[in-house]
């Protein structure tokens, strides 16, 4: 199998995980797409492809891709976009909000990042399975609980009904144990990929 | 020797009007304090009081939001849900009666009716009627949602060093056998008007007096140390229920509200008054601040308003001092020195590092 990956520097961390345990999933290829910040937005749909719309983009693509100057989705199996802005919205039905505002919330956190414009682009032109991976949590500090763990799994599930899976993606959820508070992770990021 | 002679130029209007340019008439306010940046500003009111809130964000100061909206949700659907409107999410609070009524809500001495109106896609409070597009998805959810605000509120009355309250009507809808006021007529926006039940007051200067009073009391009692700043909004009535023509009407009804806020500016040394309504209303300025409509103040007539209470500020207390860097070019350097992180998470994963 072979997945394509899509992302900005938390891309860095999956890269790190990988070249540690790559060597056990021998069937499995991950070829690695990343520019820092929001660069990655000069990603252009062209003729099937995600081309860089400017040399300094072009650049870092191919250095972290091994060689590849454009993003071809005809050439993975999977596509996963990694961080570039995308997060969780927690939903939580005791809290302050109503379940309209939430619902709208949640909808302009999902759709106002690189994440998503990327998706959008990719879901144009390919139909390969596409996921997503959202920003790493921040680390928690103080005495960690696990009470806010299943709203967070919650909500990436709500998340799904409601943005990922009519476009054709899947919002993957850290894996379990890691979010603290919902909000928070306690481990370090490469290990709280979803990857992992 | 008369007491004319020893006054200052601005008490003149020859001196300080006609001869000079009508852009550069001040300063028309002689503020009681001095705000600073970090201290706590609050602001409810009428609709112009708004824009007192974003224009003391936008200069650094530190408006109070003590209701703030879901993370992520869209600077326009804020505006859509009333989020950072005022510093929590009453709505407008047109009159001094129902500031009045918040405040006893808020403090505990008394608790909001049961009333509430079904709206065609949902439930609607009937005391914010647009702070939720739409209506609420069920009654509890609405009176959740209330309770929110009213403790939200409570807190700005609390933690707030400054209260800024915007004076907008005279008119005002009450219900009778219930004793309590709508923030607007029943049957307009939400709701089914009732002539038995819902009555047309238009209050007099005593009643907008002590309600303001009533209501200043009981903030103080929560927060003895806040002080207050009035302004009265400059714009008109959207339409009267009073019988005369909507412009008498207005006038009516501002010069009651100025009145009202005079009196109170005077009586005591926490009470300020800031002269927007004048600033934008006054024939010396030729209308320049308005919409074509002659009701909606322009952005143009906000920001001078706005400039002028920041430039009085500054007049009485001088320049306050500049941090070293604005607080969005410190975020700007914040986000360049984490996007050479970045870079260097990258190079280090990709085998670029030195």
């Amino acid at each position: 199998m072979k997945i394509g990956i899509l992302g900005n520097s938390h891309v860095a961390s999956l890269k790190q995980a990988w070249d540690r345990i790559g060597a056990d999933h021998p069937t499995i290829e991950m070829v690695f797409f990343a520019h820092r910040g929001t660069q990655m937005s000069g990603m252009q749909a062209v003729a099937g492809k995600l081309v860089p719309d400017n040399p300094n983009l072009r650049e870092a693509i191919i250095q972290v891709s091994g060689g590849r100057p454009e993003f071809d989705p005809a050439e993975y199996d999977a596509i996963v976009i990694y961080g570039l802005g995308a997060s969780v919205f927690i939903f939580d039905e005791e809290g302050p909000y109503s379940k309209k505002v939430m619902t709208i919330a949640a909808e302009n956190l999902a759709k106002n990042n690189v994440s998503y414009t990327l998706l959008e682009r990719l879901v144009g032109i390919s139909s390969k399975p596409i996921y997503i991976g959202h920003n790493p949590f921040i680390a928690a500090y103080g005495a960690i609980t696990h009470e806010g763990a299943e709203k967070y799994l919650a909500s990436v599930e709500r998340l799904n009904k409601l943005i990922y899976q009519p476009m054709g993606a899947r919002l993957l959820p850290q894996p379990e144990g890691l979010p603290a508070s919902g909000r928070a992770r306690r481990a370090p990021a490469a290990s709280a990929s979803p990857l992992r | 020797m008369n007491p004319y002679e020893n006054l200052p130029n601005k008490a003149f209007w020859k001196l300080a009007v006609a001869d000079r340019n009508n852009f550069e008439i001040e300063p028309l306010w002689t503020p009681k304090f001095r705000i600073m940046p970090a201290d706590a500003v609050a602001t409810f009111g009428s609709c112009f009081a708004q824009h007192i809130g974003n224009a003391l964000q936008d200069r650094g100061f530190r408006w109070m939001i003590t209701e703030t909206p879901p993370a992520g949700l869209s600077p326009k659907n804020m505006t859509a849900f009333n989020y950072n409107v005022f510093s929590a999410r009453t709505g407008n609070i047109y009159t001094t009666s129902l500031l009045r009524q918040w405040v006893s809500w808020a403090t505990g001495e008394s608790t909001p009716p049961d009333e509430v109106w079904e709206g065609k896609d949902g439930i609607i409070d009937p005391f914010r009627p647009r702070v939720e597009p739409g209506g609420f998805e069920s009654v509890e959810e609405m009176r959740r949602s209330r309770a929110v605000t009213i403790d939200a509120f409570r807190a700005g009355l609390e933690k707030a060093r400054y209260f800024v309250f915007t004076l907008g009507l005279t008119e005002s809808w009450v219900n009778k056998s219930g004793g309590y006021e709508y923030p607007m007529c029943p049957g307009t926006v939400a709701g089914t008007f009732d002539e038995t039940e819902h009555e047309f007051v238009n209050q007099d200067f005593l009643t907008v007096y002590r309600n303001l009073a009533a209501s200043f009391g009981m903030i103080r009692r929560l927060n003895k140390g806040i002080r207050f700043i009035l302004t009265v909004s400059p714009v008109p009535l959207t339409a009267t229920n009073s019988d005369e023509h909507v412009l008498v009407a207005t006038m009516y009804s501002k010069s009651v509200l100025r009145a009202v806020a005079g009196q109170f500016c005077q009586k005591g040394s926490a009470i300020d008054y800031f002269p927007s309504y004048e600033i934008i209303n006054s024939p010396v300025f030729r209308n320049a601040f308005f919409e074509p409509n002659q009701r909606n103040v322009s952005a143009y007539g906000v920001n001078f308003v706005m400039d002028h209470f920041f430039r009085c500020l500054v007049a009485k207390y001088g320049e306050y001092a500049k941090p070293g860097a604005s607080r969005g070019a410190a975020v700007a350097a914040k986000m360049s020195k984490a996007d050479e992180v970045c870079e260097e998470a990258l190079l280090e994963a990709f085998g670029g590092a030195k």
